[in-house]
């Protein structure tokens, strides 16, 4: 059978290079709109008596600041392709240089918001569904209902607040003072630590949303006659709950996986940037507001491949849950 | 003829929310050892109801207001739920209408079939394979190896609704409830469906119960019947069973 | 249209949404009045009273007789590690129903003094507490409720225009014109939209004042959620151009565009409505989030997200926790809109009752 991976891989293929041409354009017009507002971060530099003029002219023919705009920006792909992200005017140091630790921290993020979601989520919608309409259930419903109203950076503000009046969890950053010093089993205990906060409140929103999708296929599927059929064959009830309503009821889910990641994603941005957490999100911030072109570029493209990855594993994912799935 | 296997003896059931709206009337019903039963009935008459009755598996939205469902004389009303569940599929078993509804989407079919085999002989080991493949055959589908690995909705209707009555016979039931077996098949499959049904009384000793609106196919087919008609048994030369004869024979 | 009827009329059966409905009638009219039921003015401020707490409204003089509603003056003080102490004086202002105070345009066109509630300077009245500049929340909220309830709306509107051109076209068309504007729209919703925001801001001129920031803020949140609201119109064109009367329509000779006018927008309506609603909640944290970090409304404009700035800083949180009154506002308007539209679905669709699914 080598065929389903044969078309797999062919899919894999088309959707890579789709998303490359999509990533492309989406680059290509962000350029641009920088390129054509005025002020850069050379502007800046400019105003600053101790930068001599011979260093900002050796900037603008490093980086062809002087050519057309489209020029720039091949110039800029140009050296994508080989692995250059171009210079960060703010930070004074290669872009390559900042974007990989930012990238794994904001990684380290997501995935730990996305753990807790799913972790959650799925045993809650599935619990709620099952005590339907019993006071749990109604509790369950309501509280998801306040929390899905409550903006995320809101839920970290509380949360911050309470770490600092009750002193237990850190208020912010990823590491304490100090911690390259510690042990690797201590420094990651620091760590952790300092991942409760934004986590939570990156996850509690889509706890909410999630388990309520749940609980809805859940039911759905334990209307279906096919439940009622394993029922009539005896099977125990554990096995036509956690084995044919579970599996039929999680299989569309997985569809949601990929927006799931990217809506992670860019609340992990927010989150970043109030919980202070040294992400792409917070890069990010900072380049926007300082102007530094080649700063802003990189974090939006290592976003939008983070998203790519998420999107694409969520699609091999769903065609290995679901045999009616037919791969185009 | 032979002793009652299962019978159902004035049953009454009525919706939980409004007990005065009776979706059986004292409905009665004798299913001998060995004999098929045909239970005629238009959409809506109750006979799907009566069927899932017969298993113990009665909707949640409806309630038992008097009667009986007797299982070699024991009232499983009276039964606890697991014994109830071990009795389903392995003495008592149903097929369903829609064959591609009744099976679970994501599972091959020899998958579910092993997996109600196991829920009723945890034992039977390697074995279990060489009995789906021999089940399978019973049921004269074709290539059982390749159906079994088979998802549902890889076969075709008839292939389907065969592989629907090995899963449903899985654990060997006396006594099989066949809800419209034939009705979304063509009408050589449905010939041959009724002479399965034949062959499946003669060789294994089931008894079946059909449920089914084709009067004339249950005429057939059945030893005795019972015509259901909005919850209420009516006998043969009730007006409503005329009408299903007579638009059977138009 | 007795489908839309039938809607309408399970809709206004839903208790919880109508009251939702109210809740989010009177905001809108707080904001459009603004200039009246507000004490004071966005640019009032008083640095005497930062961070003040919330004023107390007594009815009786201190020696027990009726006064009517009065508020007492304030007098500021340190403690021995420097935090602001606020203590009521002896001093008694009266407060005015309608009384006169700074005057204004009042909805743009008339010049007017008369204030909901008020009381005679230097006495203050902060229902909710000041900020660090002395400025009332309370009159900061509801001037700012017309940046932040407005955003959302017009952003949804551009959304749903587009929306609705692009999905209702590939929706009906189909085949190739369908295949690309699909990818289009992934394209778009491709890239995490916090990070597209602030990407977009970024290509926005700093020299722009604050009606322009506005603008530009309501584009670049239209432009992020056009596309998701086209896929749900698209597939919503999918399925009602199967039915018959649109085939109907076809064999008596109408045009593509006719049919598109007059059979399937019409039909897509009530559907849609719920689709914007739940749409609303998005733009509206887009906008408090964007105003959040510093690069929304600026100062001295008031939104529920810039005025939350001054809780980015969260000791200032432990003494004067009233900063966190916007957040309240957001999250009972984005449950409001939340309520109506999953009301308005379960009407237009009552099978979906009680799934969770998105539309």
């Amino acid at each position: 059978m080598t065929r389903p991976y044969e078309r797999m891989g062919r899919y894999i293929i088309k959707r890579l290079l789709t998303a490359v041409a999509l990533l492309l354009v989406m680059s290509f017009v962000t350029f641009m709109l920088m390129r054509l507002t005025p002020g850069n971060y050379l502007d800046t530099l400019r105003l600053d008596p101790q930068i001599s003029k011979d260093t900002l002219a050796y900037y603008e023919k490093l980086y062809q600041l002087d050519k057309p705009a489209w020029q720039q920006y091949l110039f800029w792909l140009a050296g994508l392709v080989r692995g250059e992200f171009g210079y960060s005017f703010y930070y004074n140091v290669p872009v390559a240089k900042i974007i990989g630790s930012r990238l794994g921290n904001t990684f380290i993020l997501s995935f730990a918001a996305f753990l807790l979601t799913w972790m959650l989520a799925i045993p809650l919608g599935i619990w709620a569904a099952l005590n339907r309409g019993r006071w749990g259930d109604r509790v369950a419903q309501f509280i998801s209902y306040i929390v899905l109203s409550l903006p995320g950076f809101f839920v970290a503000m509380v949360l911050l607040f309470w770490a600092s009046t009750t002193g237990w969890l850190p208020l912010g950053g990823m590491e304490s003072p100090g911690a390259e010093d510690l042990s690797l089993w201590a420094r990651s205990w620091d760590m952790f630590r300092h991942l409760i906060i934004p986590a939570t409140a990156l996850s509690l929103g889509s706890i909410a949303a999630l388990q309520k999708i749940m609980r809805g296929n859940m039911l759905d599927v334990l209307g279906r006659q096919y439940i009622l059929a394993a029922r009539a064959r005896g099977l125990p009830e554990h096995r036509v709950i956690y084995v044919h309503a579970l599996r039929n009821a999680i299989n569309p889910m997985i569809t949601l996986l990929g927006y799931e990641f990217s809506a992670l994603l860019s609340g992990a941005a927010l989150m970043e940037i109030i919980t202070s957490w040294p992400g792409l999100g917070s890069l990010m911030l900072t380049a926007v507001r300082s102007k530094d072109i080649y700063l802003v570029m990189a974090s939006m493209m290592m976003g939008g491949v983070l998203f790519v990855i998420g999107n694409l594993l969520a699609d091999i994912a769903l065609a290995k849950a679901d045999p009616r799935i037919q791969i185009k | 003829m032979n002793e009652a296997i299962v019978s159902v003896k004035n049953l009454t059931l009525a919706l939980a929310e409004s007990p005065a709206t009776l979706i059986l009337d004292d409905v009665s019903l004798v299913v001998p050892r060995g004999s098929i039963v045909g239970v005629v009935g238009g959409s809506g008459s109750g006979k799907t109801t009566l069927g899932l009755a017969m298993l113990g598996l009665i909707p949640s939205a409806m309630q038992v207001k008097t009667g009986k469902i007797l299982w070699e004389d024991r009232d499983l009303l009276m039964r606890g739920p697991e014994e109830l569940r071990r009795m389903r599929g392995a003495r008592v078993s149903m097929s369903f209408q829609e064959a591609a509804s009744a099976f679970d989407p994501v599972f091959t079919v020899g998958d579910q079939i092993l997996e109600a085999m196991a829920a009723h002989n945890p034992s039977a080991g390697k074995l279990a394979r060489q009995k789906m493949f021999d089940l399978l055959s019973l049921v004269e589908v074709p290539d059982p190896r390749r159906v079994a690995a088979n998802y549902p909705h890889e076969l075709s209707g008839g292939l389907r609704q065969r592989a629907m009555l090995a899963l449903a016979l899985s654990a060997k039931p006396s006594v099989l409830i066949a809800d419209e077996p034939t009705s979304s098949l063509d009408v050589t499959l449905q010939a041959r469906v009724m002479q399965l049904f034949r062959k499946l009384r003669r060789d294994l000793g089931l008894s079946i119960v059909l449920i089914a609106h084709d009067l004339g196919m249950v005429e057939r087919l059945a030893d005795e019947m019972v015509v259901l008609s909005k919850g209420c048994v009516v006998g043969k030369d009730h007006p409503y069973a005329r009408a299903l004869m007579s638009a059977q024979e138009m | 249209m007795s489908e839309f009827k039938l809607a309408w009329q399970r809709f206004v059966k839903d208790r919880v949404a109508l009251i939702a409905l109210w809740v989010l009638g009177i905001l809108y009219a707080a904001a459009l009045f603004a200039d009246v039921i507000t004490p004071y003015s966005l640019r009032d401020e008083s640095r005497l009273h930062t961070y003040c707490p919330p004023t107390a409204i007594h009815f009786l003089t201190s020696d027990g007789h009726w006064a009517g509603p009065y508020v007492r003056g304030v007098a500021m003080s340190y403690d021995e590690y420097r935090r602001r102490i606020y203590r009521e004086t002896d001093e008694a202002y009266p407060l005015k129903f309608f009384g006169k105070g700074e005057s204004y345009k009042f909805l743009g066109v008339v010049t007017w003094d008369r204030h909901l509630l008020s009381v005679d300077a230097p006495g203050r009245v902060y229902l909710l507490g000041a900020d660090s500049r002395g400025r009332d929340i309370f009159s900061r909220i509801i001037h700012g409720a017309r940046v932040s309830l407005t955003i959302g709306l017009f952003g949804v509107l551009i959304s749903f225009v587009l929306g609705l051109l692009v999905g209702g076209i590939a929706g009906y068309f189909g085949g190739r014109i369908d295949n690309i504007l699909m990818r289009m729209c992934e394209m778009v919703m491709m890239v995490p939209g916090f990070y597209l925001l602030l990407a977009l801001r970024a290509a926005v001129p700093d020299t722009l004042n604050s009606l322009q920031v506005y603008a530009a803020i309501v584009i670049i949140l239209a432009f992020i959620g056009w596309a998701g609201l086209a896929r749900v119109i698209r597939g919503m064109c999918l399925s009602l151009k199967e039915r018959d009367y649109v085939l109907a329509a076809r064999t008596m000779g109408l045009t593509d565009m006719e049919i598109v006018m007059r059979h399937i927008l019409p039909h897509t309506i009530s559907y849609s409505l719920a689709a914007v609603a739940l749409a609303v909640p998005g733009y509206i944290l887009g906008e408090s989030a964007l105003s959040l970090i510093g690069l929304g409304i600026q100062d001295p404009y008031a939104s529920w997200g810039n005025m939350l700035s001054e809780a980015m800083n969260i000791v200032r949180i432990q003494f004067a926790p009233w900063i966190l009154w916007p957040a309240f506002f957001i999250a009972l308007t984005v449950m409001c809109f939340n309520l109506i539209g999953d009301a308005l679905r379960d009407a237009w669709d009552p099978m979906l009752k009680g799934r969770g699914d998105q539309p």
